[in-house]
Formats: structure tokens, C-alpha cells, sequence
């Protein structure tokens, strides 16, 4: 087995792991469908970077710090383009809370409190019905 | 001094240790052993005051508690294979011949503490002996599902609850021989496994291909580890049985080739 092995399986555990970057480099590939050159290409690194890449946490892109964050990671693993990386994780992020949960309308017009009721035309009552109340009163 | 009059033990007292900037008489940079000298005291003074590896592991600490993004990657960088090491030999000291589980056991230590790094105390005992316990249990639990699944162990409780429960000595001897026909199968099996997946390419498809013969039937499992969580379920089952196929297919090919 070769020297790196069992960086490599810690890679691809982290895949499957949201606490590490290697999660969300995973699933823009899947997203995008481009292999490891490709991706290397884009973030512009050396293709090794990547497993460097995918071991750091993953910077959560609501905090205050991301951008700190990523530049961090970028320089430290030796990515060109920090903020390609950036737009990376926001873009996983973004497709990953769509995919998550029901769209807020839709979440709206579940709830038991929603103010929208369909409007719905009268029904016409039939000239028997008229007829029949008619009687019942004499 | 016998450490300086040996080259040797010094450059593995620098191997060891990081450089320290100590002071150095600015006369013997003038002379030819000048900065080797000024190597080696700066690696005998850092070696007796601070360890190199304690060094370390209070900054990697220190970085994890902090949050710093790319602590948990220099981690793995330095400790992953002492600890990979140190797991094998154990492993291989009691018969475990798996190195998936091995791998699996390390990564799981390594991970957990880069996830709770509090529940490291420092005061107790070295980062490197923490994980190296830590991925000793995560093996133990690792060999113990993997027994289970294999149905090693239940045959052997039948053996124990047979003879508490008085039966023959003849059922009981029954019983025993289909536990030793387990365990030799189970032996063969884990060396068919161990050859196939010496000839998998990927460190994806090993990974496959452990879930696989571990008996896993979650689709979900295979799914997170191919990173396709996010298709449909439907989807998700497609993609998985193609990936399914194509690993019995190897294995298939590779037993026709090499006759099992």
C-alpha cells in the first residue's frame, strides 16, 4: 500500500462527513460532474491540494468569519483562487439548504395558521330545493 | 560531551526536535562548523527543554479549540500514520488481518477528536497516546461489528449457553464443529476479500467494496460515501446498484482469472 494511503481513506470518510470541505468539494463534482483535474483547474491548485483542501473544516458561509476562513484555507493549502473556493461553498450551500426543506411558501400554506383560504363561488340552490323549503314552511 | 562528539546521535537529536533560535557566540560562525554547531545546540537545548511532538500537539490543540479551519488537516498530516501504525500492530498481534479496519479504527479516533477537542486533557497524557488508545477501542468495536456480522460469535454464545444449559456432550460437539467451519470460512473469506481489494483500484471503490461485504444494505450508506445524498432516493438506488454490479464484476473476473 502506498505511503499516503490512509490519508487518502481519511479523504474520502470526510466525503461523507459535513464537518470537513471534502463534503462539499464532493458534492459540487456531483453537482457539476467535473473529476479532480477539472476541479483542481478551477480552484487552481496542484490536483494534490485537493486532499490537503478536503481535511480543513468546512467554513460555515453564514458566520461572520467566512471570509477570513476561506482565505486561511486557501493560502495554507496553496489555492490560487480563494474566492472561487468562496463561491464554491456557497453554491453547495445554497443547493444543499434548497434540497433540504420545502420551499417557505409552500411551508406557509401547510400550517394550520395561514390566512390565505381559496375563494370559492356559491353554489346556485336548484328551483326544487326552493320549492321543497317552500312547502315545509306551510 | 559524547552527544556532540557523535554526529550521528546529534542529527538524530535534530530529526527530532524543532529549531530553536538560541544565541550562538558570533565566533563560531566565522569558523567551518559554525552553523552545524549552531544546529546542533539549538536542537540539544530545544530537545532537553521542549519535545518537538509536545510542541505540536499544544499548538494543534490550542488551533482545534480555537476553530482554526486548517488545524484539522495538519493533524491528519502528522498523526494519522503513527497512529495507523500503532493500530496495525495490534491488530496483527491478535489476528486481525483486516487493514480496512484498521484504517476505519484510525480515522474514527482521529476524526472524533478533531470534532470534540475538549474532551482531550492534556494533564492526562499526550495528544499521540490519546488517539492511539482512542483508535485501540475504535478497533476493538470495529473487529467486534465486523464478528458480529459474520456470525462468528453467536455460534460460539451457542456453544456457551449449550453447555450452561447441560445439553449433550454430543450436540455440544455439534455445534463446536460448525463454529470451527465458521471461523475457517470466515478466514478464507477475509483473504479473498483481503486480495480483492489489494487489486481495487480507487480508494472509493475499497470503501465500496468494505460496505459491500460487511453485508450492507443501505442504500444510504453507499450513497453518502459515493457523495450522492443529494439525488433522488430513486436515483440514489440506480447509481448504487450500478456501482454494486460493477464490484461484483470485478471480483467475478478476478476469481475466473486467479481461481478464488
Amino acid at each position: 500500500m502506498a505511503e499516503d494511503q490512509i490519508l487518502k481513506w481519511a479523504v474520502a470518510r470526510a466525503g461523507a462527513d459535513t464537518f470537513f470541505l471534502a463534503h462539499d468539494l464532493r458534492e459540487y463534482q456531483s453537482m457539476t460532474q467535473i473529476d479532480d483535474a477539472g476541479l483542481a483547474r478551477l480552484l487552481h491548485c496542484p490536483r494534490e491540494a485537493l486532499g490537503h483542501l478536503g481535511l480543513c473544516r468546512r467554513p460555515d458561509p453564514s458566520s461572520n468569519s467566512f471570509r477570513g476562513e476561506v482565505e486561511a484555507i486557501a493560502s495554507h493549502c496553496g489555492v490560487s483562487d480563494a474566492q472561487q473556493l468562496a463561491h464554491l461553498i456557497r453554491e453547495v450551500d445554497a443547493v444543499l439548504g434548497m434540497r433540504a426543506g420545502p420551499l417557505p411558501e409552500m411551508q406557509a400554506s401547510r400550517s394550520s395558521s395561514s390566512p390565505l383560504i381559496a375563494a370559492r363561488d356559491r353554489k346556485k340552490k336548484s328551483s326544487r330545493g326552493r320549492a321543497a323549503k317552500s312547502r315545509k314552511r306551510r | 560531551m559524547h552527544g556532540l562528539s557523535s554526529k550521528g546521535f546529534v542529527n538524530r537529536l535534530i530529526a527530532k526536535s524543532h529549531h530553536l533560535a538560541i544565541a550562538v557566540p558570533s565566533r563560531l560562525n566565522g569558523c567551518i562548523l559554525g552553523p552545524y554547531l549552531n544546529n546542533c545546540l539549538g536542537a540539544v537545548v530545544s530537545f532537553i527543554l521542549v519535545p518537538a511532538d509536545a510542541n505540536f500537539e499544544r499548538q494543534i490543540h490550542s488551533r482545534l479549540l480555537d476553530n482554526d479551519p486548517t488545524a484539522p488537516g495538519d493533524l491528519c498530516r502528522e498523526h494519522l500514520k503513527p497512529i495507523e501504525r500503532h493500530l496495525a500492530a495490534r491488530a496483527y498481534a491478535h489476528g486481525v488481518r483486516d487493514q480496512s479496519l484498521v484504517y476505519d479504527a484510525t480515522v474514527d479516533a482521529v476524526f472524533d477528536y478533531i470534532q470534540h477537542p475538549a474532551k482531550f486533557d492534556a494533564n492526562q497524557s499526550t495528544l499521540l497516546g490519546y488517539l492511539k488508545r482512542a483508535g485501540e477501542r475504535d478497533l476493538i468495536n470495529q473487529v467486534r461489528r465486523d464478528r458480529r456480522l459474520r456470525r462468528g460469535e453467536e455460534l460460539h454464545d451457542d456453544v456457551e449457553l449449550s453447555i450452561v444449559a447441560g445439553n449433550k456432550q454430543a450436540d455440544v460437539e455439534k455445534i463446536r464443529r460448525n463454529a470451527e467451519a465458521e471461523a475457517v470460512g470466515r478466514i478464507d473469506t477475509e483473504r479473498k476479500l483481503s486480495a480483492a481489494m489489494s487489486n481495487m483500484g480507487g480508494t472509493l471503490d475499497q470503501v465500496l467494496f468494505r460496505l459491500l461485504a460487511s453485508g450492507e444494505r443501505n442504500t444510504a450508506k453507499f450513497a453518502a460515501v459515493l457523495g450522492i445524498s443529494n439525488l433522488p432516493i430513486t436515483e440514489q438506488r440506480r447509481v448504487v446498484k450500478q456501482h454494486k454490479d460493477r464490484l461484483k464484476k470485478t471480483l467475478q473476473r478476478r476469481e475466473e482469472k486467479y481461481g478464488g
